[in-house]
C-alpha cells in the first residue's frame, strides 16, 4: 500500500511553486514572466483565466421598474438598473424569457431556481407542499467541471451567502442553495466572511511543511476505507461516496498546491453577525466581493456563486428602514408598498451587485490595461419575475463581464418576443468555457440552442 | 387529509418477528404471548406486513460526531471538534444525512476538525492516560500505535478493525513519528486517519437478508444498537454496548427493551429528546428569531435565552419528570419562567430564582405549547403576528397534514387597504374571499386567528392597531372554537395529534419520511401510544422495539 502518494502537481501549481521559491509576495498573480509577449496568454500558451460567477437574489423585481423600454446597447438604465451606471458597458439585461420547466414544477419560487440549472426539479411536493430537490447540476458547477477551469486552481469552486434568513416554509435542497453539484448534492453557501477567508487564503500548506505528505497519507486511507465500504452499498449511496471521494480529491489538490504567492487580504473583521436584530447586509456583501476579487485575481478559484438572499425573500432590508421581510411586502396589494418597499428592496440588491461588478472593474487583471471584469462572466437572476405573482414567465437575467473577450461588448438589452428558454443563455455562457459544449440541462428546460446574441463576434 | 384507519389496526406481538431463525415469533392476536398486543384477528405478524424502506448509509450528524469524539477522546478533544453544518430535508437533519451528498467543503472541514481534535487530545495528558491501551515508547512504536488504532477504531468505526486496517493506520502514524521525531505527532495521525474514515462518518444500516425474503433485511445487532443510540441519545453507542451486541447479548426483544431503558436512564436521553423538539418545533431558531428593535426592545439575547430555556423546561418536565400524557402539551395550564421572561406572561418572578413554575392566565386563555412565548414569537413576523405561520404550524407540525402550494394561476396578494387600519385577521379574511386562496389558507389561517391576542413576542394584547380582536374560528376537520383555549382542547382530543407525534419521532429516528409500506408499523405504534396513555418515554421504547425499527429493504 502506498501511504503517501506522490501527487502530480498541476502546471499552474508548479508555476506558483516556482515563484514561491523566490519567496516574493506579489501584488499580481500572473507575473509578466508568466505571460506571453502580448499579455493575452500565459507563457506556456494557456489562455488567461476566465472566471464564472452565479449571483442569486430571491423574490424577483418590479418588471415595470426594471425592464428597459428599448433594446440594444443604448438601453436606458431604468429605476431598478440605475445602480449599474458605472459598469453599464459590461451589463447585458435579458428579459421576456419564460422558464421551460415542467408545469408540475410550479409550487411557487422553487421552479424559478431551474433558471440556474436547466433541469426540472425533482421530488416536487413529496410529503409536503413546498418541497423539491434541484434535479441536476447548476451552471456554475457544470463550468467548474470543465477541463481547464476547476482543475486549474487549488479550489474548484466556492459558494458564498449574504443574508442568513432562510425561506422557512420551503423544504428540500432547491431553495437553500444556488449551487448544486447534482441531484441531492447541494453546495451550501458559507455566510461567514471569516470562514470564507480561511478556506480561500489561510488553509494552504506552507512549502516543505512535513504535514503535507502525511495528510495526503491519511486521505489515502480514507480512499482505502471507502473502497471497502462501496462494495456493500446500493447505487444512491455509492454516488454519495463518490461525491465524498471527489471532495477528498479536491482536498488533496489543495494540500499539494503551494500557497498562492499573490497579495492576500487580511482576515476580515466582519463575521456576519446581526446587529440589534439587523443583518449587516452591506458590509457582508462588500467583504465577500473583496474576498472574491482576491480569490479570482490570485487564481485560487475560477468559479463562485453568491446567494444574496434565499428564494421567496425572507430578508428584511433594515438599512432601508423596513421592518418586514421582502416577501411580505411583495404580497401587499397596496401600490404604495409595491412602489416603495418592494421597489426599493430590488434597487438595494442591485446596488450590491453593482458594487461587486465595480470592484472587479477597478481591479487590473492584465498588463495591457484590462480588468478583472473583462475576464469574468457573471450570471445573475432570481426565482421569479415579480414576487407578487411568483411567475416564471419573464424571469429577468443579467449577464455581466466580457468573458475574456468572448461575450458581446458593450452590453445590451434584449427582450424576447417569444418567451425563449432561459437555458439558452446558460448554454451560451457554458460555451465561453467549453466551445464544444452542445447542451445544458435535461428534459423540458434543456437547451441545445445557445443564445447567440451574447457571443462576441470574432475579431 | 390523512385518514386514520384506527379500527382494525394490526398489532405487534411480543416478539414481533425478525430475530431470525430460532426466535419464537408471536403473531397479531397472540395476546397470550405478550400481554401487550391487541388483536386484529388476521394472525399475521406485524413484521410481515411491513414493506421496509431501503437500507444504506447515513452520515453522522454534527452533534453526534461531537459526542462520539467526547466519548472516545474526552471533553477537551470534543471542544475542538468542528464538523460541517447539517442540512435538513423534510425538516429533519437526519433525513438530509440519509439522502444528501457531502460537498468538497464538508470534506475539508472534516479534515480540519480531525486535525484540531488530534492536537487537543495529544496534549490532554489525563485523557490520554484514560483512553490509550498503551503509551508508545518511541515515535516509531508500531505495535503500540497499531493497537491504539485498533482500540480507538473499534469505538469510532463501530466494528472491529481488520489487522491490515489497524496496521495501515499504524504505518501512517510511524511515518509521522519518524518525520517529526515525536510520539505526539504519531498519535495525532492515528486520530487523523480514524476520524476521516467513511466507516466513522457514515452509519451503515444494511442488515442481513431474511432467508425466504432476501429483499427484507434485519439490522445486525451492532447496526441496531447504533440506530438505537443515535435515536435515543443522539450519539453513537458506547464501545461497551457495541461489544455487548457483538457478544450476542442483544438477542431478543427483552434485551432490546432493557437496553432501551438503560439508554433512556442516561441524561443524554433528555437532551436528545430536547434536541428533537427543538428541531421539529423549530425552537432551535429562537436565538435567531428577529424582532423589530424599536417596537420590541424587550427582545434581547437574554430574553431569547430565557424563552428557549422556558420551553425546554416545560417539555422536559412533561416527558421526564411527570411522564405525563403528551397531549397535555397543548392544554397545560402552567409554564416555567424566570424573572426576565415573567413580564411577557404578566406574572412576577423574583430575580435570581431561576425557572419557576407559574400558572398561566385563564383570562388570557393562554395554554400549553400554543400559548408559549417560544411558539408565538418564532411563528410571527419581525414586526407583526402571522396567523398563517401559526396556522401552518398546527397543520404541518401538530397534525402532520401536508400544506399544498397555491395553484399556479393564483396571484397571491393582500388587497389594498383604502379604509384605514385593519387587523391582520381582517386583511387575511379579504383574500379568503378568493376561492383559489381560500383552498389552502382556509386550512390554516383561521387556526392562527384564534391566537391573535398574542403579539409577535407572545405578549397578551387586547387589540390590533386599535381594533378589537376576534378569536373565533372554524377549521376543516378540527371544528369551531371561540378562542385559543377551545382550540387547544380540540387539538388535544384530535387523533391526528398523537399520530403525528409518532410520525415525527419515526422520521427523525429512521432518517426518512415514512413510506406507505411502513404504515402498518406506524398504526401499531399509534395504538400502543394510546394504550400507554400517550407517554413519550414508553413510545420511545415501543418505537425501538417495533419491527420497523429493525428492518430495512435493499440498500438504496
Amino acid at each position: 500500500m502506498v501511504l503517501i502518494p506522490s501527487k502530480p502537481l498541476h502546471r499552474r501549481v508548479l508555476l506558483r511553486g516556482a515563484i514561491g521559491g523566490i519567496g516574493a509576495a506579489l501584488s499580481l498573480p500572473l507575473l509578466e514572466v508568466m505571460l506571453d509577449g502580448n499579455g493575452e496568454a500565459l507563457a506556456d500558451g494557456e489562455p488567461l483565466p476566465v472566471r464564472f460567477l452565479s449571483y442569486f437574489f430571491g423574490n424577483g423585481v418590479r418588471l415595470d421598474q426594471f425592464v428597459p423600454p428599448t433594446e440594444g446597447p443604448d438601453y436606458p438604465l431604468t429605476a431598478e438598473l440605475v445602480p449599474f451606471g458605472s459598469v453599464k458597458e459590461y451589463v447585458t439585461v435579458l428579459t421576456g424569457f419564460n422558464s421551460h420547466c415542467h408545469p408540475s414544477n410550479k409550487i411557487t419560487h422553487h421552479e424559478g431556481m431551474v433558471i440556474f440549472s436547466g433541469h426540472n426539479n425533482r421530488n416536487v411536493g413529496e410529503g409536503e407542499g413546498f418541497f423539491s430537490n434541484t434535479g441536476g447540476p447548476t451552471i456554475d458547477q457544470v463550468i467548474a467541471e470543465t477541463k481547464g477551469v476547476g482543475d486549474m486552481t487549488p479550489i474548484k469552486s466556492i459558494q458564498l451567502g449574504i443574508s442568513k434568513r432562510p425561506s422557512e416554509v420551503d423544504f428540500g435542497t432547491t431553495m437553500h442553495a444556488v449551487s448544486h453539484a447534482g441531484y441531492l448534492k447541494p453546495l451550501a453557501p458559507e455566510y461567514d466572511p471569516q470562514k470564507v477567508w480561511t478556506v480561500l487564503f489561510d488553509s494552504f500548506t506552507p512549502p516543505k511543511d512535513p504535514s503535507g505528505p502525511l495528510r495526503l497519507g491519511a486521505l489515502n486511507l480514507v480512499r482505502e476505507n471507502a473502497k471497502k465500504l462501496e462494495k456493500r452499498l446500493g447505487s444512491a449511496d455509492r454516488q454519495r461516496l463518490e461525491a465524498h471521494l471527489g471532495g477528498v480529491a479536491e482536498l488533496e489538490k489543495k494540500i499539494a498546491a503551494l500557497p498562492p504567492v499573490c497579495e492576500k487580504p487580511g482576515k476580515p473583521t466582519e463575521g456576519n453577525i446581526d446587529v440589534a436584530g439587523s443583518e449587516p447586509l452591506i458590509a457582508v456583501s462588500e467583504v465577500m466581493s473583496q474576498l472574491l476579487k482576491y480569490a479570482f485575481k490570485c487564481d485560487i478559484t475560477r468559479v463562485a456563486s453568491i446567494l444574496f438572499a434565499e428564494g421567496a425573500g425572507n430578508t428584511i432590508f433594515a438599512d432601508l428602514g423596513f421592518d418586514t421581510a421582502h416577501h411580505w411586502y411583495t404580497h401587499d396589494g397596496d401600490p404604495n408598498v409595491q412602489n416603495k418597499q418592494v421597489h426599493e428592496g430590488v434597487v438595494y440588491v442591485m446596488e450590491r451587485v453593482a458594487y461587486l461588478l465595480d470592484t472587479f472593474k477597478n481591479e487590473p487583471d492584465q498588463p495591457d490595461g484590462g480588468n478583472l471584469l473583462d475576464n469574468t462572466v457573471m450570471f445573475c437572476s432570481t426565482d421569479c419575475s415579480e414576487g407578487i405573482s411568483h411567475s416564471v414567465d419573464d424571469q429577468p437575467m443579467i449577464v455581466a463581464g466580457r468573458g475574456g473577450g468572448k461575450l458581446t461588448h458593450p452590453g445590451f438589452h434584449y427582450r424576447s418576443k417569444s418567451g425563449e428558454n432561459p437555458t439558452d443563455v446558460l448554454l451560451s455562457l457554458r460555451q465561453v468555457f467549453d466551445p464544444a459544449a452542445t447542451e445544458v440541462g435535461s428534459e423540458d428546460p434543456r437547451s441545445v440552442t445557445p443564445f447567440q446574441a451574447l457571443k462576441a463576434l470574432p475579431t | 387529509m390523512r385518514s386514520l384507519a384506527l379500527a382494525g389496526l394490526v398489532t405487534l406481538s411480543a416478539l414481533g418477528g425478525g430475530w431470525g431463525a430460532g426466535c419464537a415469533e408471536g403473531t397479531v392476536g397472540d395476546e397470550s404471548s405478550s400481554g401487550v398486543g391487541g388483536s386484529s384477528g388476521s394472525g399475521t405478524p406485524l413484521a410481515d406486513l411491513i414493506d421496509p424502506a431501503p437500507g444504506g448509509a447515513r452520515r453522522l450528524l454534527g452533534g453526534q460526531y461531537v459526542r462520539a469524539v467526547k466519548r472516545v477522546f474526552g471533553v477537551t478533544a470534543s471542544l475542538a471538534a468542528a464538523p460541517p453544518d447539517d442540512i435538513q430535508l423534510h425538516g429533519f437533519a437526519s433525513i438530509g444525512a440519509t439522502d444528501l451528498a457531502m460537498s468538497p467543503q464538508d470534506v475539508e472541514r472534516y479534515e480540519a476538525s480531525a486535525r484540531a481534535i488530534a492536537k487537543a487530545f495529544v496534549t490532554d495528558t489525563a485523557a490520554r492516560k484514560a483512553v490509550l491501551p498503551c503509551e508508545p515508547i518511541s515515535p516509531t512504536d508500531a505495535t503500540c500505535l497499531s493497537s491504539i488504532a485498533s482500540k480507538l477504531g473499534h469505538a469510532l468505526w463501530r466494528r472491529s478493525l481488520e489487522p491490515s486496517e489497524a496496521g495501515a493506520v499504524g504505518t501512517l502514524a510511524v511515518q509521522a513519528g519518524e518525520t517529526y521525531g515525536s510520539v505526539d505527532q504519531a498519535l495525532a495521525y492515528v486520530l487523523l486517519a480514524l476520524l476521516q474514515a467513511p466507516d466513522f462518518l457514515y452509519v451503515i444500516e444494511l442488515g442481513e437478508p431474511e432467508a425466504e425474503h432476501p429483499e427484507r433485511r434485519w439490522l445486525t445487532p451492532v447496526e441496531l444498537v447504533t440506530r438505537m443510540s443515535l435515536f435515543l441519545l443522539d450519539a453513537p453507542p458506547d464501545l461497551a454496548w457495541i461489544e455487548r451486541a457483538e457478544d450476542g447479548q442483544l438477542a431478543n426483544e427483552a434485551d432490546l427493551r432493557e437496553l432501551a431503558l438503560e439508554m433512556l436512564a442516561r441524561p443524554e436521553a433528555r437532551a436528545a429528546l430536547g434536541a428533537f423538539y427543538d428541531e421539529v418545533f423549530r425552537f432551535d431558531r429562537i436565538d435567531e428569531t428577529v424582532k423589530i428593535a424599536e417596537r420590541f426592545p424587550e427582545w434581547t439575547p437574554e430574553l431569547q435565552a430565557s424563552v428557549h430555556a422556558s420551553i425546554a423546561a416545560f417539555l422536559d418536565d412533561l416527558v421526564w419528570t411527570r411522564n405525563a400524557d403528551a397531549r397535555t402539551m397543548l392544554t397545560a395550564e402552567h409554564a416555567f419562567v424566570d424573572a426576565t421572561l415573567a413580564p411577557l406572561y404578566d406574572v412576577t418572578v423574583p430575580p435570581g430564582s431561576g425557572l419557576t413554575k407559574i400558572k398561566l392566565s385563564e383570562a388570557q386563555q393562554r395554554m400549553g405549547l400554543l400559548g408559549s412565548v417560544a411558539f408565538l414569537s418564532v411563528y410571527s413576523h419581525a414586526g407583526m403576528t402571522s396567523p398563517t405561520k401559526r396556522g401552518v404550524f398546527i397543520r404541518r407540525t401538530l397534525l402532520c397534514d401536508s400544506v399544498p402550494p397555491p395553484p399556479p394561476e393564483v396571484v397571491p396578494k393582500l388587497p389594498d387597504d383604502p379604509s384605514g387600519p385593519k387587523t391582520t385577521k381582517e386583511l387575511l379574511e379579504e383574500h379568503m374571499k378568493n376561492d383559489s386562496c381560500k383552498a389552502c389558507h382556509g386550512l390554516f389561517d383561521s387556526l392562527g386567528w384564534s391566537l391573535e391576542k398574542f403579539d409577535p413576542i407572545g405578549r397578551h394584547r387586547n387589540d390590533d392597531k386599535g381594533q378589537p380582536i376576534d378569536t373565533h374560528g372554524e377549521s376543516p376537520n378540527i371544528g369551531s372554537f371561540a378562542g385559543p383555549a377551545e382550540l387547544a382542547g380540540l387539538l388535544s382530543e384530535h387523533p391526528q395529534v398523537p399520530d403525528c407525534m409518532v410520525r415525527q419521532l419515526y422520521r427523525d429516528s429512521m432518517g426518512h419520511f415514512e413510506t406507505k409500506g411502513e404504515e402498518p408499523a406506524l398504526e401499531d405504534l399509534h395504538r400502543r401510544f394510546a394504550e400507554g396513555g400517550y407517554r413519550v418515554q414508553e413510545l420511545l421504547v415501543e418505537l425501538v422495539a417495533s419491527p420497523a425499527f429493525r428492518l430495512v429493504g435493499e440498500p438504496k
